[in-house]
């Protein structure tokens, strides 16, 4: 069957799928359709994820020559009490609420700013969306340079206007808020871009109404425009909830996880074992539990969404 | 205390003292016959061929990078060279091994990494004895630290050991000798700490990770101790044969307890931004005149060398790495060498082996000096005044050399020494924040350390 004639063959049956050949033809058509999306899905997907709970149940150091050797669970075992993973845990967690939390208010602040009619925000929206297009390799290096003790432009013109040197990369809370600012400085314009998009497709007629019912300023914020924004949130929550909790490139290029783990993130615990270690089986058993943290979290937002729509 | 005439038969801990005199005129003359020969291999080397390289960004290949063009008209072909990061450059060498073919003529390889490539590494041997190619002229720890079981698997381009700059100016103005011990170390930095606005003690490696990981157990090298349990060996330890019972971590020991207060102590007099200062920031701190010391790989001095706008040019004295009580002063030797994948197709192999005795030849040696790179692994260029001058430290590591005070046990060949420095690096940085006692530091370290090695089946 070539494909022009299995997507002809589609849409015949699905005008007449009374006919029982014509359903088995339907099914074969069917599947050469999705086959190669499914194939596709299969080899980027799945058999990483397969492979990966493989070779977490390996011992397999790259560096050595022998073949890898089967461990079990105990690479799990070995995480569980893993001070330096459970604390790379807890602060990718705190990295990811305090970086996505702030995005989130400036963005949704910054949005209602260039939703206004006042001259000139197109340009300057534009001007904002700039940060989000730079790669994160350069963001990282830049925020580095910048806040660098001794070179570090910041501190240049601190200590010029008289104070003395900040510690911003040396000191556990400085160095994760300084990460955590470099993140919002970038993504703070996409969560803005979302936002707006969102505002401009609320409809006119909803807040007509609600000014016709006499409803204040704020009363149209909380009771109108937030639950219609509600999805909105929901989206930007999830896609940078994941995003963030994945982000290596900043820790790699401004902390290295110092000063003592303080800014070691999961991701940057998982790369170290992985690719300088070479510890293949360590770190996929790391791997896998960092998905299953990535799902639990998304899913959770999901489920809020989904939920919301169901009331809607 | 000195170890004249003294040498290893394999594995170069360390290396033969030769007459400073001889390796003058010997020098000279192998440079003369060597740079001719090499002058005229030059224009047919390539012969309208492509040679692949993989090698990495340290100077030499930066420099090579830089003078890439030149480089193709003198060769007469095209050069394809892969600049990696380390960690990348260490993955692809591996990856590349499990290859049926290699996709690379060239590689780099770092000194302790031989152990870990020797089973897909071609021996030069035959090569080397074909082609007459001259092993003499090279410092000896550097040549035999590319030998494996008696096997030539590299011919080393940017062999350096890492060793103690300092500011001559700034030291004879306090009154201070060179440091000799770590505790000389510790009494000028103190004393020239902020002697002079924006002054440092010394600059030196404190970011977490490699960097401090690999500053600790080089420094413990300098205390007596490699951070496995190998076999001593006249002053240092051998790494001929490493076998299960050697891999147990020697943290836990004095000279690693020592290494911890030691690397404290410095703490007090660094450069703002200590902990997350590693290799490139200690050489420009020094550079621009904020710290009086540091420690440093002696090819990266080239950064203030050859730069005129540099306070720090002209001002520098080298000192082997300072020793703890009752240690040998050693320093550790580090660097690259060129190798032949051992699965590369047969037919490219000449071309290959052309290739590296041309780049290894003393004229191409002294063109890199010329462009960047402070190192030279051959006596002939080392001794050449015109490389001298504007590579002061050349000489003072063939001195070095010279004298046997440069050792490659520090960075055991050895597939978990990654996974050991990056342990330290973690650890270790804990205790300079703060967060941990150097006795708390060493026991964590040498816990995680052996859960690696019995993790790993050694024992």
């Amino acid at each position: 069957m070539s494909w022009t004639e299995a997507i002809r063959l589609f849409a015949l049956v699905q005008v007449k799928p009374e006919t029982i050949k014509l359903a088995a033809e339907r099914r074969r058509a069917t599947w050469m359709l999705i086959g190669p999306a499914l194939v596709v899905l299969l080899a980027l997907n799945v058999f990483p994820t397969v492979y990966a709970l493989y070779i977490s149940a390996h011992y397999w150091l790259l560096a050595e020559p022998q073949p890898p050797r089967f461990a079990g669970l105990s690479n799990y075992q070995d995480l569980f009490s893993d001070e330096r993973f459970l604390n790379a845990v807890l602060v990718s967690l705190r990295f990811v609420g305090l970086a996505v939390g702030i995005e989130l208010l400036v963005g949704f602040g910054l949005a209602f700013v260039f939703n206004t009619q006042m001259r000139g925000m197109t340009i300057l929206r534009k001007i904002t969306l700039l940060p989000s297009l730079v790669m994160p390799l350069v963001v990282g290096l830049v925020w580095f340079y910048m806040l660098n003790e001794n070179f570090g432009v910041v501190n240049w013109i601190w200590v010029m206007l008289g104070g003395t040197r900040v510690p911003f990369l040396t000191q556990g809370t400085l160095a994760l808020l300084s990460i955590v600012a470099a993140d919002v400085w970038q993504w703070t314009p996409f969560v803005m871009l979302v936002f707006f998009a969102a505002l401009q497709a609320l409809p006119e007629y909803v807040y007509e109404a609600a000014r016709i019912d006499g409803l204040s300023g704020s009363q149209i914020f909380f009771r109108v425009t937030l639950p219609l924004l509600r999805p909105a949130i929901l989206i930007v929550l999830i896609i940078r909830a994941v995003d963030a909790l994945r982000s290596l490139e900043l820790v790699f290029m401004m902390t290295r996880g110092g000063p003592a783990g303080d800014t070691e993130v999961l991701p940057w615990y998982l790369y170290t074992t992985g690719f300088m270690s070479l510890d293949l089986g360590y770190a996929a058993a790391m791997a896998v539990l960092m998905l299953a943290l990535v799902t639990v979290l998304s899913q959770l937002l999901v489920r809020q969404l989904k939920s919301r729509e169901a009331t809607v | 205390m000195t170890m004249n005439n003294q040498r290893t038969e394999t594995g170069g801990s360390i290396i033969r003292q030769r007459p400073a005199g001889q390796f003058i005129t010997a020098g000279l003359i192998a440079s003369a016959v060597l740079a001719g020969a090499a002058l005229s291999q030059a224009a047919d080397v390539l012969d309208g061929q492509t040679i692949r390289v993989l090698a990495i960004g340290d100077p030499v290949f930066q420099v090579m990078q830089k003078i890439h063009d030149d480089m193709e008209k003198k060769a007469g072909g095209k050069i394809e060279l892969g600049v990696r990061p380390f960690d990348v450059l260490h993955q692809q060498v591996l990856l590349n091994a499990q290859s049926p073919t290699s996709a690379y003529d060239i590689i780099a390889i770092d000194l302790p990494q031989f152990g870990e490539y020797k089973s897909f590494l071609l021996d030069l041997n035959p090569l080397i004895k074909e082609s007459g190619f001259d092993g003499a002229d090279f410092a000896e720890a550097a040549w035999t630290g590319a030998q494996v079981g008696g096997k030539q698997l590299g011919i080393p381009i940017q062999p350096h050991p890492e060793i103690l700059a300092y500011r001559k100016d700034l030291f004879e103005e306090a009154g201070l000798k060179p440091p000799e011990t770590t505790d000389d170390v510790l009494a000028a930095a103190k004393k020239l700490h902020n002697s002079k606005p924006g002054l440092a003690g010394i600059a030196w490696n404190g970011a977490r990770g490699t960097p401090l990981g690999q500053t600790f157990i080089q420094v413990m090298g300098s205390f007596g101790q490699a951070p496995i349990d190998l076999p001593k060996k006249d002053h240092g330890f051998s790494i001929d044969n490493i076998q299960p019972q050697n891999m147990k971590p020697m943290i836990d020991t004095p000279a690693g307890l020592a290494t911890a207060k030691y690397l404290k102590a410095l703490m007090d007099y660094s450069p703002p931004g200590i902990l997350d200062m590693a290799w490139d920031e200690r050489v420009r701190t020094f550079a621009e005149g904020h710290a009086a010391m540091t420690y440093i790989w002696s090819g990266r001095s080239a950064i203030y060398e050859l730069d005129p706008q540099a306070p720090a040019r002209g001002k520098v004295g080298y000192v082997v790495h300072p020793h703890g009580p009752n240690a040998a002063p050693v320093s550790p030797l580090g660097g690259w060498s060129l190798g032949i994948p051992s699965n590369l197709d047969k037919s490219r192999i000449p071309l290959a082996w052309k290739v590296i005795a041309w780049l290894t030849s003393p004229e191409m040696m002294k063109e890199y000096t010329k462009h960047g790179d402070c190192v030279s692994p051959r006596h002939s260029v080392s001794q050449d005044s015109e490389v001298a001058s504007h590579c002061p430290v050349i000489p003072e590591v063939d001195t070095m050399a010279s004298k046997g005070e440069l050792a490659d046990w520090q960075r055991p060949p050895v597939p978990e020494l990654q996974q050991i420095v990056d342990v330290l690096g973690s650890v270790m940085h804990e205790m300079l924040a703060g967060k941990r006692a150097p006795e708390d530091a060493v026991k964590e370290s040498q816990r995680q350390i052996d859960h690696i090695m019995r993790k790993a089946g050694y024992y």
